[in-house]
């Protein structure tokens, strides 16, 4: 779209539309070989492609690669040393990402439509690179037959699509939905053709079956719910099934019953303040709901400094949160029960979560349980979301009108922004056990979620900000005519707006945060890029293959985060928010 | 209902209700939880290192350190050679990287603005390719391509190449600055100030004139004359030498107490020079502005900082005994570079040669050879970079308005022409602040260069954190050095932002 408005305005205008169909002469005379510059520049670059092309495929397809490493080690690569007698632990958890997948589906329904012309050209363009791939091949590679052969029949279905088409190959759309359905279908017939083991193809196939049967679940509870509930409701269970199948599932811990019962002294007193507090608060006074507030603050604060159960802590800052929202979201009778719904259920999630968060793992493993593209998606996806209150929160600091916490804020930012990741990552895997009571020895992937949470929470913070700034001065004065606090005004106006202009912003920082996982192979995590490059190659019978295995990595990394950012695209386009 | 009007007496508002105390101390309140916050995690990390027999320090700085693979110190004495070794090489890294992603990155950017459908599509596939891929797979990958893949070198070959690519790295001929360099240096320095001078005066003589006095070729000219002179006239810069030679006398025999005194004054001095601007901006015909809580916070800060710098000057002599010796030994250094009537040319042209030791052939000493660590880095960073560059550069010229190029066009110029004159140089204001980023961005990124083993900062100072232990002085170096690069890359780009900047009405 871009391109062809960019290349109208730079070249001399173009003479008129010629009536008949253009064939591919026409085509080539006038984008390729238009002048004489262009006609040198055309050979000299296509010279230049065949070169680099030819030096690629021959070393690609050398007769010394072995390409076979990576098939072999195909779970090595997606869970890494997790217990193999327990691997159905994650094909249940990939089963619940693709159910909860396809109720968003169903939920948010995929607009935009595929022009069957754009598939069969890029079925065409397949076709002609599997022809150029054959011709390039060294001469010692054996699958040339075949690979001209298939880029023959790929390029005669496309072309004889097209022509079969004809005028209608820009005009007709399939919808997105049914050239997914069609995606997923050729998946599974590839995977049943394939000489692939029974337990890889028919786990696959459950999962698959799972997302299909959630979207039709979907699409029933729709008409009944309305579908602003469902999407509420596929978000919330998202949000709950990460901790759950992090935590509960593949780790399968035992839990520490004894230790809960040490707990209950401090929470069963916090848990019944809490119902008071709530209560209080949703029908009191301005005043009086601020002292409550303001005490529960120097509580939460307070209780970090004695000895207190680490979910004791947390709880109460929890209470807090809940608490302080309460003026906000939870005034009248309505508010009433939806804050006491609110904090029962942050009290049980919270409970159940450090309840398993603690407990000993009863997998037998040598090493760890997270691993693979397994751990490198989790490492995306905590830190993003964990960073999101602190970053709101650094954002709202760095844009308010008290000069401490703009100090605060924004020295945290730029001295955060001004150093690379690795340093601190680095921190974070040595420097910071120095700082701890000795006994104190956390878990290497937890200090690595912290120290990308506090990195990431500095450019989100940026982000925000620019967001919070691009909204007009009039829906501040707006909200303050109606007599809202400023924390109503933040929560209810400013907030929300800000959030949605920067959506395609935060997407693009969660792409390069996806990337950024990478670094922490250096500091000895086994994620994708520790796999491919030091644990596979270290491998007995895979020694020597680590080109091999980087390209794997190099193309799989590209996939997503090319999928990533096609995606994005896509919603922000949907989303309007440059245009509006 | 009542209808009369009831007047509230005019009372202050109680404490609890008054904003003023309640912002302030919120702010103080969570301030002092950060402070507090640390102030735990201080004494925890002074008690672990009490129990193990340690106490926080720099001494790694002083203490033998390891070898280096590649740089200036490659067996450095003590840390902070290490330190320097490190640093050099990031810089390296990190020039050489900016040139060759700018120039990359341009030619990508246009490219992908070609109406030559083959290289538009080429640039495109070339961006959509490298931005997908994590920074750290490329340097890997190509560090190890050099190191495995690249040809090995052959038993026949001797003498000297212009270029040669082998498992040991890239071989190139390259310039040596030698012992009077700097000498020369002090040439081109007093070069680059007549060129300007040059370039101010043929520019006034345009504005009188309206002429076209080519001011950018005179100062290039300049430039060049003094350079050339320069060239055979550095011996007598040597004299320089003795102005080092006094500096580093004063600063090592002034004692440190002076110096502490000096620094506290000086500290004072500026914070009360800035409480007064700052109250001179406030001061108009009519009187002293009504000081707000926020104007009086900044005065309180301006005060505490200057008044806190001062003691600290005072009572911890340590710092500024580091900074006159770090000092002493800067005019030493140079003491050591310039010597009167020192002769030699400044630099040394060298070519690669391959030599042959024993029976097998190795690359000799001559020339630069890249190591394949160097050569990953480079290329990954440079290949990075260029593929943002490029569309920034491509969304540079998208927003110049197409009345420009349609204009351009009506006045017959030729498509190179438009380029040149109209489109590159209206793009350039809207892409430079986007370029400096991504060069900020490239100085972070040759921290990757610890996962191809090429020592620079990260690596060298993990090095030493590693055999001291002292991780959290190691960590204050590395924030200090690159807000020290980050800052002075931004300013750099704020100057030529500000100058290129459309002036308005």
């Amino acid at each position: 779209m871009v391109e062809t408005r960019v290349s109208q305005h730079l070249v001399p205008p173009e003479p008129p539309p010629e009536a008949s169909q253009p064939g591919a002469l026409v085509w080539l005379r006038k984008n390729l070989f238009y002048s004489r510059g262009s006609t040198i520049l055309t050979v000299l670059v296509g010279a230049v492609i065949l070169l680099f092309l030819r030096g690629a495929v021959g070393f690609l397809l050398d007769q010394g690669r072995q390409w076979e490493v990576i098939p072999r080690n195909s779970a090595n690569y997606s869970i890494g040393s997790y217990p193999r007698e327990n691997i159905a632990r994650t094909w249940v958890s990939l089963g619940v990402v693709a159910f909860i997948a396809g109720l968003a589906t169903a939920a948010w329904r995929p607009i935009g439509r595929v022009s069957p012309g754009q598939i069969s050209a890029a079925v065409r363009s397949a076709g002609i690179a599997a022809l150029v791939l054959a011709v390039l091949a060294p001469s010692t590679f054996g699958g040339r037959t075949e690979f001209l052969i298939a880029g023959a029949v790929l390029f005669v279905i496309g072309q004889a699509a097209l022509m079969a088409l004809g005028d209608r190959a820009i005009d007709a759309f399939l919808p997105t939905l049914v050239v997914l359905g069609a995606g997923l279908v050729a998946f599974l017939v590839v995977l049943w053709i394939l000489p692939i083991s029974s337990s890889t193809q028919i786990p696959w196939t459950i999962v698959i079956a799972a997302a299909v049967v959630a979207f039709g679940v979907g699409r029933a509870l729709i008409q009944p719910l309305g579908a602003p509930t469902v999407k509420r409701s596929v978000v919330a269970l998202a949000l709950f099934a990460l901790p759950v199948l992090y935590l509960h599932v593949q780790r399968a811990p035992e839990i520490p019953w004894d230790r809960v019962v040490d707990w209950s002294a401090w929470i069963i007193p916090i848990v019944v303040i809490g119902y008071a507090a709530v209560i209080f608060v949703s029908g009191a006074e301005r005043e009086a709901a601020a002292i409550v507030n303001g005490l529960l603050v120097v509580a939460s604060i307070v209780v970090w400094f004695v000895s207190a159960p680490m979910a004791a802590r947390f709880l109460l800052l929890m209470l807090t949160a809940v608490s302080l929202a309460t003026p906000t979201f939870g005034s009248g009778e309505k508010g009433r029960r939806t804050v006491i719904a609110v904090w029962t259920g942050v009290v049980l999630v919270l409970m159940y979560l450090f309840a398993i968060g603690v407990g000993t793992p009863t997998l037998e493993t040598n090493n760890n349980y997270f691993a693979g593209i397994n751990l490198t998606f989790m490492l995306a996806i905590v830190p993003m979301l964990l960073a999101f209150p602190l970053g709101i929160l650094m954002a709202l600091g760095r844009t308010s009108t008290m000069p401490l916490f703009r100090l605060m804020s924004t020295g945290y930012i730029e001295v955060i922004r001004g150093v690379p990741l690795i340093t601190v990552l680095f921190f974070f895997r040595f420097g910071v056990l120095n700082f701890l009571p000795p006994g104190l020895q956390p878990d290497a992937i937890l200090l690595a979620i912290i120290g990308i949470t506090l990195f990431a929470a500095a450019y989100l913070a940026e982000n925000i900000r620019g967001g919070l700034q691009s909204i007009p001065k009039g829906q501040y004065e707006a909200a303050k005519a109606m007599g809202m606090t400023t924390a109503q005004m933040t929560m209810l106006i400013t907030l929300p707006q800000a959030l949605r202009a920067v959506i395609p912003a935060i997407v693009g920082q969660i792409i390069t945060l996806f990337k950024d996982t990478s670094l922490v192979s250096i500091i000895g995590l086994a994620e994708f890029l520790r796999v491919a490059n030091n644990i596979v190659p270290g491998q007995p019978d895979s020694l020597g293959t680590k080109l091999e295995n980087l390209v794997f990595a190099a193309v799989v990394y590209w996939v997503f985060t090319f999928t990533f950012s096609r995606a994005s695209l896509r919603l922000e386009r949907r989303l309007g928010v440059g245009v509006r | 209902m009542t209808t009369e009007r009831v007047t509230a007496p005019q009372t202050k508002p109680p404490l609890w209700r008054n904003e003023t105390f309640l912002k302030w101390s919120a702010q103080i309140g969570v301030f002092v939880g950060i402070v507090a916050l640390f102030w735990v995690l201080g004494t925890q990390a002074a008690t672990n290192l009490d129990a193990q027999g340690r106490e926080f320090s720099f001494r790694f700085l002083s203490d033998p350190a390891p070898q280096i693979s590649e740089g200036i110190f490659t067996l450095p004495e003590n840390g902070l050679e290490s330190f320097a070794t490190g640093i050099v090489n990031m810089l390296r890294v990190t020039f050489s990287g900016i040139i060759a992603a700018s120039f990359l990155g341009v030619i990508v950017g246009v490219s992908r603005l070609s109406s030559n459908w083959l290289l538009s599509k080429s640039a495109t596939v070339f961006v959509e390719i490298i931005r997908n891929i994590p920074l750290l797979v490329l340097i890997i990958f190509f560090a190890l391509l050099c190191s495995l893949f690249f040809p090995e070198l052959s038993n026949e070959a001797s003498g000297p190449v212009w270029l040669i690519f082998t498992r040991n790295g890239v071989s190139l001929p390259w310039l040596f600055p030698t012992d009077t360099f700097w000498q020369w240096g002090a040439f081109l320095a007093l070069g680059v100030v007549a060129a300007v001078l040059m370039f101010r005066r043929r520019d006034r003589l345009r504005e009188q004139t309206g002429q076209n006095t080519h001011a950018p070729r005179y100062a290039m000219g300049a430039f060049l004359v003094v350079a050339a002179v320069g060239w055979f006239a550095h011996p007598i810069a040597g004299a320089l030498g003795w102005i080092w030679q006094l500096l580093e006398s004063i600063v090592s025999t002034v004692p440190v107490l002076a110096w502490q005194l000096l620094f506290a004054a000086v500290a004072v001095f500026l914070a009360v020079r800035w409480i007064r601007g700052f109250l001179d901006s406030l001061r108009s015909p009519a009187g002293l502005a009504k000081l707000t809580d926020d104007d009086y916070f900044r005065i309180g800060l301006a005060g505490v900082i200057g008044v806190g710098a001062a003691l600290v000057f005072l009572f911890i002599p340590a710092i500024t005994e580091t900074i006159a010796d770090v000092t002493a030994f800067v005019f030493g250094f140079f003491d050591q570079k310039f010597e009167f009537l020192r002769t030699g040319s400044p630099m040394r042209f060298a070519r690669p040669e391959i030599i042959k030791p024993a029976n097998f052939a190795s690359i000799g000493p001559q020339g630069m050879t890249m190591t394949p660590a160097f050569f990953g880095l480079w290329v990954g960073v440079t290949l990075f970079t260029a593929a943002n560059i490029g569309e920034i550069v491509r969304g540079g010229v998208l927003a110049v308005p197409k009345g420009q190029t349609e204009a351009g066009l009506a006045m017959g110029l030729r498509r190179s022409q438009l380029l040149r004159l109209i489109v590159l140089p209206q793009a350039l204001r809207i892409i430079l602040p986007p370029i400096g980023n991504q060069y900020l961005n490239l100085a972070k990124n040759t921290s990757l260069g610890i996962a191809v083993a090429f020592p620079e900062v990260v690596a060298t100072m993990t090095t030493l954190a590693n055999q001291s232990g002292q991780y959290l002085p190691v960590l204050l170096m590395w924030m200090g050095f690159y807000l020290t690069v980050s800052l002075l890359l931004s300013s750099l780009v704020n100057y030529y932002n500000r100058k290129l900047k459309l002036v308005e009405r």
